[in-house]
């Protein structure tokens, strides 16, 4: 369990993070979402005693990282891909962190096995491309089999299967009631793995709900009709709260009615109905409603382009 | 790649608790880890007994003192100090710059430990490789001089030379040591180094030609001056006692640990 309380941090006069308070409970898979510069790596490095808060807690199981008599047993780091000395092999590198908490060679060489670096494992991680890099910090957060598990970016520059490899660890880890916490751009990624979302913009929190709850609060479900008669049928629906749109010359996008009242109100005015949906909004168009006042790096149109 | 379940089943702890032993032997894994630590330590030793053997002894003419021809064979310890700095200050900013500094905090949280921890593993190697090198430098100096005529046959028994041969190696130690604490206190390799340049060899120089002669007194209280007074052989009035020496390069020494271990333990990694 992680538990964050009105944490806050400034670089100089810059606010990163800002009174942020949230919980992510153990035996389940919690995101982390927020735009570029949101404070979500802050936040990250805060948890695991890196950085400092300017003011605010953070507890990890239940208590202060930094005085944690066994760290490997409680949290599992991955904060940025190569963490690592690039004169220094992958087996070396795990070894010596290992060390500090009585990991010996054998477990480093069933971690090594797991993340599917057995072949490079004994050559310097200079020479890794970027995925096998990320590989190696995946190692290193496995490597004390913690308790609570906090991954930065986790899927960056990892291969298709290395993406669906990701997201059976992080849900198996979840299923054996380890906390996991992890951000990603990726939000159909996240939308697959993730059953818990925070998510923050300008350093302050936006939601902290289920990865549901979040797409049903920030955006609306809308109801698809394919009809012959699309103009009958937009007069027939044509009322206070219902907003309309042709999506095509078949076809009505329509909000604020069910697809119930739809049905109904076409079968008595003797309108065909050849097909009748709802379509729910993707995480990602419930994150960018979400999060639009708060993009602190947004780019601009592509008229210059 | 591995299933999935082989890692994390059954979910017995792993992980024990945080010792100083640990630290202790995970610093030692990362020294001996990387090539650049061997080429320096090769460099050290080559340096120190590559000069007594080959260049210094002959350096004074005549029939030394036994103390002389001690101290002149421990003349290449100057060079091999740079090695053991370079070696020193690369500790912590070799950390800093790859980014590992994050990966090793993060399973020491409790932060001192891990400068404790590079202390111990980098200082035991140092003092071991100091030590050898200087009483190596000595007796293979001796050695390879003995069939020079006027050679005065000096062995460990003779005045002030076993504190001139131990002497050199326990300065080259501090030295080394002296430079882990400052790469501490920088973080940056480039400038790490530059400082060290600048403290061991630039401003020595500099101040020497800038004081007016009634200052230069003033020179035995840097850093390389104090030290090389623990492996003098004859007293000058411009130098400090050996021991005293001695104790204000360590005292130099404990107050950059001390810094280092302040900004460590504060402020963001």
């Amino acid at each position: 369990m992680i538990e964050v309380e009105n944490l806050s941090k400034r670089y100089g006069d810059k606010v990163a993070v800002d009174g942020l308070t949230f919980t992510v409970q153990p035996g389940v898979v919690t995101g982390f979402l927020g735009p570029n510069g949101a404070g979500k790596s802050t936040t990250l490095r805060m948890i695991a005693g890196l950085d400092v808060p300017a003011s605010g807690q953070v507890r990890v199981n239940g208590r202060d990282y930094r005085s944690s008599r066994a760290p490997m047993a409680e949290l599992g780091l991955l904060l940025e891909a190569k963490s690592v000395h690039p004169g220094r092999s992958a087996r070396d590198h795990l070894l010596a962190i290992g060390q500090t908490a009585g990991i010996g060679q054998a477990r480093v060489d069933q971690v090594i096995e797991l993340v599917g670096l057995g072949d490079v494992a004994r050559k310097r991680v200079g020479g890794y491309s970027l995925g096998m890099g990320q590989r190696v910090g995946i190692a290193v957060a496995l490597l004390g089999r913690p308790r609570t598990i906090v991954l930065d970016e986790p899927v960056n520059g990892l291969d298709p299967e290395g993406v669906r490899w990701i997201r059976a660890l992080l849900r198996t880890l979840a299923d054996e009631g380890c906390t996991v916490f992890y951000s990603s751009h990726l939000m159909s990624e996240m939308a697959q793995t993730a059953k818990n979302l925070i998510v923050i913009g300008r350093g302050r929190l936006i939601a902290d709900s289920t990865v549901e709850q979040f797409i049903a609060a920030t955006t609306v479900a809308s109801v698809v009709v394919r009809s012959p008669q699309t103009d009958r049928l937009r007069d027939l629906l044509d009322r206070p709260g219902v907003r309309i749109a042709t999506e095509g010359p078949d076809l009505l996008r329509v909000d604020g009615i069910t697809p119930e009242e739809i049905g109904t109100i076409a079968l008595q005015a003797g309108v065909p109905v050849f097909d009748l949906r709802v379509e729910r909004a993707s995480l990602e168009d419930a994150f960018m409603r979400a999060t639009q006042d708060s993009v602190e790096y947004g780019a601009t149109g592509l008229e210059n382009l | 790649m591995a299933t999935v379940a082989a890692a994390t089943r059954p979910r017995v702890p792993v992980a024990g608790n945080l010792t100083v032993a640990g630290v202790l032997r995970s610093e030692w894994t990362k020294l001996r880890s990387v090539r650049s630590t061997w080429w320096l330590l090769c460099t050290a030793i080559i340096l120190t007994v590559g000069v007594a053997v080959f260049v210094s002894p002959g350096a004074t003419s005549g029939r030394p003192a036994p103390a002389t021809f001690a101290r002149n064979t421990e003349y290449g310890s100057v060079l091999s100090q740079l090695a053991l700095l370079v070696l020193g200050v690369l500790v912590f900013t070799g950390e800093y710059q790859s980014g590992l500094i994050r990966a090793s905090l993060s399973v020491v949280p409790r932060r001192l430990l891990l400068l404790w921890g590079k202390l111990g593993a980098f200082g035991a190697v140092a003092l071991a490789l100091s030590l050898a090198s200087s009483v190596a430098a000595f007796v293979l100096g001796e050695l390879a001089h003995r069939a020079r005529p006027g050679h005065p046959h000096v062995w460990f028994g003779d005045p002030q030379v076993t504190r001139i041969v131990i002497g050199a190696g326990l300065v080259l130690a501090v030295t080394g040591i002296f430079g882990l604490a400052l790469g501490a206190i920088i973080r940056n390799t480039a400038a790490g180094l530059s400082t060290i340049a600048a403290v061991f060899f630039v401003l020595p120089l500099l101040l020497r030609i800038a004081l007016p002669a009634s200052d230069q007194g003033f020179l035995r209280f840097l850093p390389s001056n104090a030290g090389g007074a623990l492996w003098n052989a004859a007293l000058s009035p411009t130098s400090m006692t050996p021991w005293t020496g001695f104790a204000l390069l360590c005292g130099y020494t404990a107050a950059l640990v001390a810094v280092a271990a302040w900004r460590l333990q504060h402020g963001d990694a």
